[in-house]
């Protein structure tokens, strides 16, 4: 037995000899669990917030964009209109002298009161059962709806000439509801004329000395867009959006009519005369309202929403006018005629009703136009390293959020999780780490499949857009997230201890390292939900994954497009 | 799949380093992270000599970060037997045997010792590293060697 000194190095060489030959630790899969979750947890689970965070992201930004929508706005029902509307009215309505006409689609009681044995009166309603001045406060106080055509018929308070006549509606209601022009006709159903002294002047239970009241409340019933065209003295017919009030001051001379969201139409139109005189305005201003014509001036509100009322200048009455007072003036922003002398003649009225459809209505019907569109991709895609060996498609699914910055233009961003699977044979394409070179030396090729988490950021333009789809061409810029790529080599002269396959996971990031173009169509087939079809070509600018491959995709994307 | 490739080997040296098998779980999944990220500036030629490198610094970086909170059982200077049967001890003593003294030493004289002994380093290497002078480094191996020459001579005995 051999014995001697047991040294410092006798024992570093025993112990050195030891752990050389030690034995083959084997895997423990559990030790790779640690790792991921040592690196943040999973990949999905980030991918999973920050899509939630762009949901939310999403859904702030609509609402935010929301109450700026114009559509919005036009629906939003006006119902300070409406009120502000009816003062205005009531207030006009204290002046003396004037006639006015009502017209309203849910008219009870004539849609309107007069309050002056010098005024004549007109009420147009739908559903009008009367318009006596017992009505007048009801009129004031309940019913919303209606419109007043009031013409002042005097100026004077004491003028000698004082009528009051009352349309009844019922027959020539403008089914502003539903948008359909049920009647154009007025049935006098109650008629009254008087002179200065007749009872008539009882009617102005509010009016002490003679002068009229008129009041017409305005009801919005619709939701479409509502214009009302301005009194033109020239004879252009002028339309302002949502002109609140034309009101005339009779003691002044002056008419005023007020509406509110009604599209009204005032129109000196000389070709008109003879036409105008024998039909329209025969029906709207019939007799009993000639007389009333003499010393008034017309003011004209309307407030179905269906319904267009015109003013002809119209000379060639039944009854003769007074052109000195019988005179219709331009209205104004503030309801208060700003030059008499440029009225227009009393008698040249016409109230025409015209079909619900040839009222603008905003964007209420057909595509909705809204700036955020979400999109559901599902992504066939095509790699190759120079347009060769193209090899099994890899799939992918997606998400992408637009906004319209443009009728034209939009930008999107999104993520699409797709698997790029391409083969690299050719050795000036890849860059193979040295220590598997050193050890096995260039492999005959590589077969690679790369899970990638796309993050395009695009900019689209449309280049035709039909009334339900739109051709667009897209360029973007993408960056990848190498989430997973697995190489295997291909080489017969590989041993036992050669690595075939090299795997890794999360190490390669290129941040808008591929760009790309893209051309597309979509169709809607509902109001909110279409379907589009992208063809798109991909390149990397400089080359991506462990081995820095240039990659070129062709692909498509099956979208499922939901407009916000 | 280059983690379970390189696992066995990259294992074996982080034991070593470390108290226990969990303590090199941590050590060996640090090294591969370290990989992971550097892998693309991986210019050796020799791979396994480069995650070696990479083992042996996250362990001593390992050593840094947690010696305010080890266990440091000093370990008196003891004359070991001068006299043995080499070829005994050799046949007798395992590896495993071997690798349980050395989890058991201290982690100053564990490192200091791994890193001369097995890995072949200076003692200028292994001071910088573990932040360490170089006496201490020389203090800390002569001091591991000698509590493993006794554990080992003293169970060389027992089985005798």
């Amino acid at each position: 037995m051999p014995l001697r000194k047991f040294d410092d190095s006798d024992f570093d060489s025993l112990v050195r000899a030891k752990f050389d030959a030690a034995p083959h630790v084997p895997y423990d899969s559990k030790a790779w669990s640690k790792l991921q979750a040592k690196r943040g947890g999973a990949p999905w689970k980030i991918w999973i917030g920050g899509a939630a965070v762009l949901v939310l992201l999403m859904i702030a930004g609509w609402w935010i964009w929301q109450p700026f929508s114009p559509t919005s706005k036009t629906e939003k029902p006006t119902a300070e209109l409406q009120q502000s509307g009816t003062e205005l009215l009531a207030n006009a309505g204290e002046d003396a002298g004037y006639t006015s006409i009502s017209q309203g689609s849910e008219e009870q009681n004539g849609g309107f009161s007069a309050e002056s044995s010098s005024n004549v009166s007109v009420g147009r309603g739908s559903e009008n059962t009367g318009g006596s001045p017992d009505d007048i406060q009801n009129e004031r106080d309940g019913d919303s709806s209606g419109m007043a055509l009031a013409e002042s018929e005097n100026a004077s308070d004491n003028a000698p000439q004082r009528k009051a006549q009352l349309f009844n509606s019922t027959n020539q209601a403008v089914g502003d509801n539903n948008g359909s022009l049920q009647a154009n006709t007025i049935s006098r159903e109650e008629e009254r004329s008087a002179d200065s002294n007749d009872d008539q002047d009882s009617w102005a239970s509010e009016m002490s000395d003679g002068k009229a009241s008129a009041v017409a409340k305005n009801k919005v019933t619709g939701q479409s867009a509502k214009r009302i065209a301005g009194i033109s003295t020239s004879g252009a017919a002028t339309s302002r959006e949502e002109l609140r009030d034309i009101s005339k001051s009779g003691d002044e001379g002056q008419a005023s009519v007020q509406t509110t969201n009604q599209v009204v139409a005032f129109q000196k139109n000389s070709e008109k005369k003879e036409s105008s005189a024998t039909t329209e305005k025969d029906k709207l201003i019939t007799p009993a309202q000639e007389s009333e014509r003499q010393n008034g001036k017309v003011a004209v509100a309307d407030d179905d929403d269906n319904t267009v009322v015109e003013v002809t200048e119209d000379k060639a009455t039944t009854v003769p006018a007074d052109e000195s007072t019988d005179k219709v003036a331009p209205a104004t922003d503030n309801g208060v005629l700003a030059n008499e002398a440029d009225a227009l003649p009393r008698d040249s009225i016409n109230l025409v009703s015209k079909p619900a459809d040839s009222e603008p209505v905003l964007q209420s019907k057909g595509q909705v136009k809204g700036k955020f569109t979400l999109s559901l991709l599902v992504n066939t895609d095509l790699s190759t390293v120079k347009f060769q060996d193209f090899t099994t498609p890899g799939l992918g699914i997606g998400v992408r959020a637009s906004y319209r910055l443009s009728n034209r233009f939009s930008v999107s961003a999104g993520f699409t999780k797709t698997n790029r699977i391409y083969d690299v044979t050719d050795r000036e394409d890849y860059t193979l780490p040295a220590w598997i070179l050193a050890n096995q030396g260039w492999p005959e090729g590589i077969a690679a499949r790369c899970s990638i988490t796309e993050i395009p950021v695009s900019l689209r333009y449309d280049v035709i857009q039909g009334r339900n789809w739109n051709l667009y061409g897209q360029v973007s810029a993408s960056s990848f997230m190498m989430d997973r790529e697995v190489y295997d080599f291909e080489s017969s002269q590989y041993g036992d201890d050669d690595i075939t396959r090299w795997e890794v996971e999360g190490v390669n990031k290129h941040y808008f390292g591929v760009v790309g173009a893209t051309v597309g169509y979509e169709r809607y087939f509902a109001r909110r939900w279409g379907l589009g079809l992208e063809f798109y070509w991909q390149t990397t600018l400089g080359g991506i994954g462990i081995y820095s491959v240039g990659l070129n995709s062709l692909g498509n994307h099956l979208i499922l497009n939901y407009r916000l | 799949m280059l983690y379970e490739h390189f696992f066995g080997y990259a294992m074996s040296i982080a034991l070593r380093y470390s108290q226990n098998y969990e303590e090199a779980i941590e050590i060996l999944n640090d090294s591969f992270i370290k990989v992971f990220k550097k892998i693309k500036d991986y210019n050796d030629l020799s791979f396994k000599g480069w995650l070696r490198r990479i083992v042996i610094n996250t362990a001593s970086d390992h050593y840094r970060k947690n010696k305010k909170h080890l266990y440091h059982k000093d370990i008196e200077s003891q004359e070991a037997l001068t006299v043995i049967d080499t070829e005994t001890v050799d046949d007798q003593i395992s590896y495993d045997e071997l690798l349980e003294a050395v989890q058991q030493l201290p982690p100053s004289y564990r490192n200091t010792f791994c890193m001369y002994v097995i890995d072949g380093y200076k003692h200028e290497e292994i001071a910088e590293m573990l932040n360490v002078s170089v006496g201490t480094s020389k203090s800390n191996l002569h001091r591991a060697r000698a509590y493993l020459r006794e554990l080992i001579i003293r169970r060389d005995y027992a089985v005798a």
